[in-house]
């Protein structure tokens, strides 16, 4: 767009220059120029509804609002006449008479916009009166709190959560006065389709929706806002985290309406508060069998012990380590260090799972030239994708910004989206095309849609073995129609992108990741794009540092285990039975869980707020997270804890 | 694109109008009677359907073979149902207030007798020795009919009719000439949108059409929402063919190839007829892919409203045919640049469209020399409220309101005096006697502070209050808000709660002055077109009746004797016939008592003004009266 022509205003009586496509309200900001707004916001449809940017343009009969008038050149504006500061106030008093705002009651009391323009225009009293009808308060949600009494009604929260999030959850009901935020067909947000992520409560000005996590705990002035990234899932979304007393108050998206800022209920509301209970010293088994409080001395002294006796008798091999995917590669490099050249085991694992090394093998069947994970494609090319297949997953569970992205493209962009998964995919449901074939029978499915892309786009590729639909109906169960659209939509499609998750990863199937490579490269004119959606932040990272993609870890029983756990959830996987096998066991963990409570050694680790690092994005883009919180003085970094047990042996 | 020389669309074009024409003339100079029956909405509620099934059972009965007909709205609404009889030999005659019985008569004393029942008549549709002349009324001195031409005397449901009316045939010329040479002509003429605001219909139509892009459409708009105004449904039910040729005119003036008539969905019958014509237009090639032969294709879709007052504004209309909710979208861009689905789109109201094919027929010239200065052509209105003869009527522009409201439309029932008059709908103002010599056009309504509007005439008498009428339009403004911009939710909600406050006593002076800036700054502010008029009843009424405003403020009384909460019922003793019992056996809260003398007495305390004493006192008698401040009311003797 940098070719757009350059226009010269006059605004306020002074030249400034713009771009021919801006709107007024654009390049006023874009030169400095303040003009109030509530129902604006960046990235998000303009609607001129708050009539508070208005401004007078020569020429026209009537005052318009600067956030839709398209800037044209040779435009006289004035952004601050008396009688424009008179409307504005007046909208103000409108505003504050429609339902109830009495601000000491709010929740965004001090980060509220609608009271910080009554202040602006010292508004001090209304001169209609009040109406204060009667409206109920939405409190079904587990995050989010409705008030419709502190609603201004500027439907940026119904804006975000149909352009930015995709989900279009949220619109009015009733009209006039009477207009009324409403989830689906009026349920309540609990009991909707929302996905709990949060964007209409950033979005909201006043404190119409508020987070049950946050409210009352602090205002941003009171606090200081720390940038960083999130680092659950791998997207790396960028977030802002507003700390107050050495406390997360809030978590906001870094760029609302951007690609990377919109969140999820994990990074926006889970990560502010939890339950669970926190290691604060080292935890050694006694003799009765209890976990009782050591000194650093004692607990390091005893694990370097056990690590330098189970070497002697078993050799380095029977010791093995796992890694959780949510440390920063820092510290998944000491571990490694540590595990490889230190004790001198090759046994080493994430909690991703042999799916996930499944994945990697089946990557390497196919590229055949060791490539691994750098054939998948970024995020971003599902917004420029005309079709988008998901398979084995449910990106709005798992993921849900990925699986905003597809919603946006879908809506907004018309892109197809076909959903292939056997067990139930709630997701199927936003698709043009939900297959599910019975389990087990995907690779079957995915190769009679190869064979009949193939025929459709009269492709001369000869190595692949299709599958006949006929063949592909009896194994997998699905009408043949179903399986011949899916195929046609996907011809169809110059540039479509294939995205495939846990369901996929559980299968621990090379052959199905090849299968699914072979179609993506064959239904794609300008190559493969392919976007797997990994367990963890920097599972990616891990695999980088090879973590992920050790043989033959399946078959071992070690006889000791040391698992940094970090400030990971448990989950039952492969690496449970092999460590509860274990005689010995480490372990290095932010919470109690099931895992320490098996432990023999338990070591205090920070959580996600309390150490810094990098991450590599599912995509495989490096993000750095920074440390937000001080920890509490019995808890050391794990590089430091690892250095140190290196330096004990 | 093979070019079709024009030879070819005006064959195509004769061949179809023989056809019609040698069908018009077998039905009308035939040797059957015929009835026609008018059958619109209007008739319809009047009993028309009644009347049409008396007839034909009447015919049943007979032997003689008569045509009957359903036509569409004459425009008399007053005395509907209409029936218009022609019978070989004697002229054709319009019959009003026709019920059931006296449908049978006419059959069997006008069509199996001979007698043309004069008394029944509201006069002939041509000069002859028998009737007077239905020419001879008053009204025809001022209308103008352009539009009206056919309406009501055609079958809306047979295009062979308007065909011969010389329907389509400007189509026909249109499809032959340029599409710059049918702007120009239509600015030549002068044409203004007639939805209300007037914006010249060629302009509109060169912006769509030199706007970028292949794809454009054309909308009809028919979601006709003005309580009170009822002129597109007339035109739709009673001529569809009239806009659906405008509206195949303007598709190829400015290059759609997709058109739609958004129609209320309350008007079941307009649709239904709609829906007949453009089939029957379809059939004949005059609709479809390449329409009378050449490389013009133009189909129209009818799509019906549900009825929000808000839809009839252009953006919102197109939000509601996307199927999204129908709220207004910010202009620029217009629509004409970027409407349906981003695309080009024009927007024009019934009338306008409706107004195209004359113009083509007849030159830009004939309907440049109708009308004034700026605002050329006929203007219609619907005449309701306070009126003799409601219904609608069509003048040149430039005829006095006077003109319209006593001679067209009988003057004021009841020998009341007239008081003010509404005029645009909710959008629009009340003007005061002082404004009726006035011309009316488009600009002359507007610096008076009412607009043209829709078309919709509301005429009010002495008994009408001035601040309960801008609280009933501006309540109905206010119910139909879309709640999308501020200034239009939540103004119109605080404009309402004052006048509320003014009809119920509890008025401010300084409430005056807060209304009239609320007011304009709603005017000037509001997102659309619907909050921006919204202002118009209570700014023109409080211009032009300021002195009502300040009797129910400072004395607590409304001088029409209208606003429940200021007004109380009496008694006058010396009226009372006190053996008459009448008011006290009607009372529903047995407020009324008798005192020693028989004299009835109302409790005040107890009456909640239903106003039933006041029907129910004998006329010969009329001692029961509103009074007005209720304090006015004497203290009970006794």
């Amino acid at each position: 767009m940098s070719d757009r022509k350059e226009i010269t205003l006059t605004v306020n009586g002074n030249q400034v220059k713009g771009k021919e496509g801006d709107t007024v309200l654009q390049l006023c900001r874009a030169n400095n120029i303040y003009v109030p707004t509530l129902c604006f916001m960046e990235g998000l449809s303009n609607v001129g509804a708050c009539r508070l940017c208005v401004v007078e343009i020569d020429g026209e009969r009537r005052i318009n609002p600067s956030c839709t008038y398209p800037a044209r050149d040779g435009l006289v504006v004035r952004t601050h006449t008396p009688n424009l500061e008179k409307y504005r106030r007046l909208i103000l008093e409108l505003m504050f008479t429609e339902r109830n705002h009495f601000c000491f009651f709010c929740a965004a009391s001090g980060d509220c916009e609608l009271q910080a323009q009554a202040y602006r225009y010292q508004m001090d009293h209304a001169r209609y009166p009040y109406t204060f009808p009667a409206l109920p308060t939405d409190t079904l949600n587990d995050f989010m709190v409705i008030d419709h009494n502190r609603c201004i009604l500027c439907g940026r929260c119904v804006r975000v959560c149909g352009e930015v999030v995709g989900n279009h959850t949220l619109d009015f009901s009733r009209r006039g006065w009477r207009t009324l935020i409403a989830a689906d067909l009026n349920q309540p947000l609990g009991e909707s389709s929302c996905i709990s992520c949060g964007a209409c409560l950033q979005a909201c000005p006043t404190g119409a929706i508020f987070s049950k996590v946050s409210a009352y705990r602090g205002r941003t002035s009171e606090g200081k806002v720390i940038h960083s990234i999130c680092s659950l899932c791998g997207i790396g979304c960028e977030i802002d985290v507003l700390v107050k007393d050495n406390n997360i108050v809030r978590i906001d998206g870094a760029n609302l309406a951007g690609l990377k800022g919109q969140l999820c209920l994990m990074g926006r509301f889970q990560q502010v508060y939890n339950e669970n209970q926190r290691i604060i010293t080292p935890l050694i088994r006694n003799k009765k069998g209890d976990l009782e409080p050591a000194s650093w001395e004692d607990a390091m002294k005893l694990i370097t012990g056990k690590i330098k006796d189970y070497k002697a008798y078993y050799g380095a091999s029977s010791i093995a380590g796992f890694a959780s995917s949510l440390c920063p590669s820092e510290t998944l490099e000491a571990f490694v260090k540590f595990m490889r050249n230190t004790i001198g085991t090759s046994f080493i694992d994430t909690f991703d799972g042999s799916g996930y090394r499944a994945v990697i093998q089946g990557i390497s069947t196919f590229s055949k030239n060791g490539k691994g994970l750098e054939i998948e494609s970024p995020l971003e090319s599902i917004m420029d994708a005309d079709c988008v297949m998901v398979v084995g997953s449910n990106p709005l569970e798992t993921h849900p910004v990925a699986g905003s992205y597809i919603l946006r493209a879908k809506t907004q962009k018309k892109v197809n989206v076909i959903v292939v998964d056997s067990r139930p995919n709630t997701f199927g449901f936003r698709s043009d095309i939900y297959l599910r074939p019975d389990n087990g029978s995907e690779a079957a499915l995915l190769g009679a849609l190869e064979g009949l892309v193939a025929k459709k786009t009269k492709s001369t590729e000869k190595s692949m073995r299709f599958i006949s639909l006929g063949r592909a109906v009896e194994k997998t169960g699905l009408d043949k129609d179903a399986i011949q659209k899916a195929a046609a939509m996907l011809s169809r499609a110059k540039n479509p992108v294939i995205v495939y998750g846990d369901g996929v990863l559980s299968a621990n199937n090379p052959k199905l990741i090849a299968r699914l490579l072979d179609l993506a490269k064959l239904a794609n004119h300008d190559g493969l794009k392919v976007i797997s959606l990994k367990p963890r932040g920097n599972s990616r990272g891990a695999w980088e540092l090879g973590l992920a993609n050790q043989d033959g870890m399946a078959k071992i029983k070690p006889k000791m285990a040391y698992v940094l756990f970090s400030d990971d959830t448990f989950e039952t996987g492969d690496w449970v039975d092999q460590v509860g096998q274990a005689e010995f066991l480490v372990a290095q963990a932010s919470y109690r869980s099931q895992l320490t409570d098996c432990a023999d050694v338990v070591l205090p680790s920070p959580i996600w707020a309390e150490r810094k690092g990098k991450y590599v994005s599912l995509d495989g883009k490096v993000g750095h997270s920074q440390k937000v919180l001080e920890p509490s003085s019995g808890i050391k970094d794990d590089v430091e804890i690892i250095t140190k047990l290196a330096k004990g042996i | 694109m093979t070019v079709i020389a024009s030879q070819d669309i005006a064959s195509t074009f004769q061949n179809i109008r023989d056809h019609a024409l040698s069908r018009w003339q077998e039905l009308w100079d035939g040797s059957k009677p015929i009835i026609m029956v008018s059958a619109a909405t209007c008739g319809r509620s009047a009993g028309a359907l009644e009347v049409l099934e008396a007839v034909k059972d009447e015919l049943s009965r007979g032997q003689q073979d008569v045509q009957v007909m359903e036509v569409g709205c004459m425009g008399h609404c007053y005395a509907e149902p209409l029936v218009i009889i022609k019978k070989p030999g004697n002229p054709t005659v319009v019959y009003g207030y026709i019920t059931p019985e006296k449908a049978r008569r006419l059959v069997k004393d006008y069509i199996q007798g001979e007698d043309i029942s004069p008394e029944f008549a509201l006069g002939a549709l041509e000069e002859n020795e028998l009737i007077p002349s239905i020419y001879d009324l008053p009204r025809f001195k001022h209308e103008k009919y352009i539009l009206l031409e056919n309406i009501g005397r055609i079958d809306p449901e047979d295009i062979d009719q308007y065909i011969a009316k010389g329907g389509y045939e400007a189509l026909a010329n249109a499809l032959q000439m340029q599409p710059e040479d049918i702007i120009e002509e239509v600015r030549k003429s002068g044409l203004r949108g007639r939805g209300g605001a007037g914006f010249s219909t060629a302009q509109k139509w060169e912006v769509c059409r030199s706007s970028p892009g292949k794809i454009k459409y054309l909308i009809c708009n028919a979601d006709e929402g003005d309580p009170g105004a009822f002129m597109d449904r007339a035109i739709l039910e009673s001529d569809p063919h009239s806009v659906i040729e405008g509206m195949l005119i303007a598709a190829y003036t400015i290059g759609a190839r997709h058109g739609y008539i958004y129609v209320r969905a309350e008007y079941p019958l307009a649709v239904h007829r709609a829906e007949i014509a453009l089939e029957q237009a379809e059939g004949l090639g005059l609709l479809g892919k390449n329409i009378l032969g050449s490389s013009f294709s133009f189909d129209i879709k009818p799509f019906q409203g549900s009825g929000a007052f808000v839809c009839g504004e252009e953006t919102a209309l197109i939000a509601s045919l996307e199927g999204k909710p129908g709220l207004p979208h910010h202009r620029p861009p217009f629509p004409a640049t970027s409407g349906l689905n981003g695309k080009p789109t024009v927007i024009n109201n019934v009338k306008t469209l409706a107004y195209v094919p004359p113009i083509i027929r007849n030159g830009a010239d004939w309907f440049a020399s109708i009308g004034t200065e700026k605002s050329k052509g006929t203007a219609v209105f619907a005449l309701a409220g306070k009126v003799v003869n409601t219904g609608l009527t069509e003048v040149p522009m430039g005829t006095t309101l006077r003109q319209i409201i006593f001679d067209v439309g009988g003057g004021i029932p009841k020998g009341r005096r007239f008081k003010a008059v509404q005029i645009g709908g909710p959008s629009g103002g009340c003007l005061p006697e002082s404004a009726l010599d006035m011309p009316i056009d488009f600009d002359s309504l507007k610096e008076v502070g009412a607009m043209m509007g829709s078309g919709g005439m509301v005429v009010l008498d002495e008994d009408d209050c001035m601040v309960e009428v801008a609280r009933y339009f501006l309540e109905f403004t206010q119910r139909e808000s879309c709640g999308k911009c501020t200034m239009c939710r939540l103004g119109t909600r605080q404009m309402l709660s004052m006048l509320e406050d003014f009809t119920c006593g509890r008025g401010q002076m300084q409430d005056l002055e807060t209304l009239k800036e609320l007011a304009e700054d709603v005017r000037i502010g509001s997102l659309c077109g619907l909050g921006r008029t919204s202002p118009n009843p209570v700014l023109t009424t409080m211009r032009y009746f300021r002195d009502e405003y300040k009797a129910h403020i400072e004395e607590k009384r409304c001088p029409a004797l209208m606003c429940h909460d200021l007004i109380a019922y009496y008694i006058l003793p010396e009226k009372c016939e006190r053996s008459c019992d009448a008011c006290v056996g009607t009372c529903t809260v047995e407020a009324i008592s008798s005192n020693k003398q028989r004299v009835k007495v109302i409790d005040q305390a107890k009456c909640v003004k239903c106003g039933t004493c006041l029907t129910a006192c004998p006329l010969q008698y009329n001692a029961v009266i509103k009074l007005s401040p209720p304090d006015k009311v004497p203290a009970a003797k006794g």
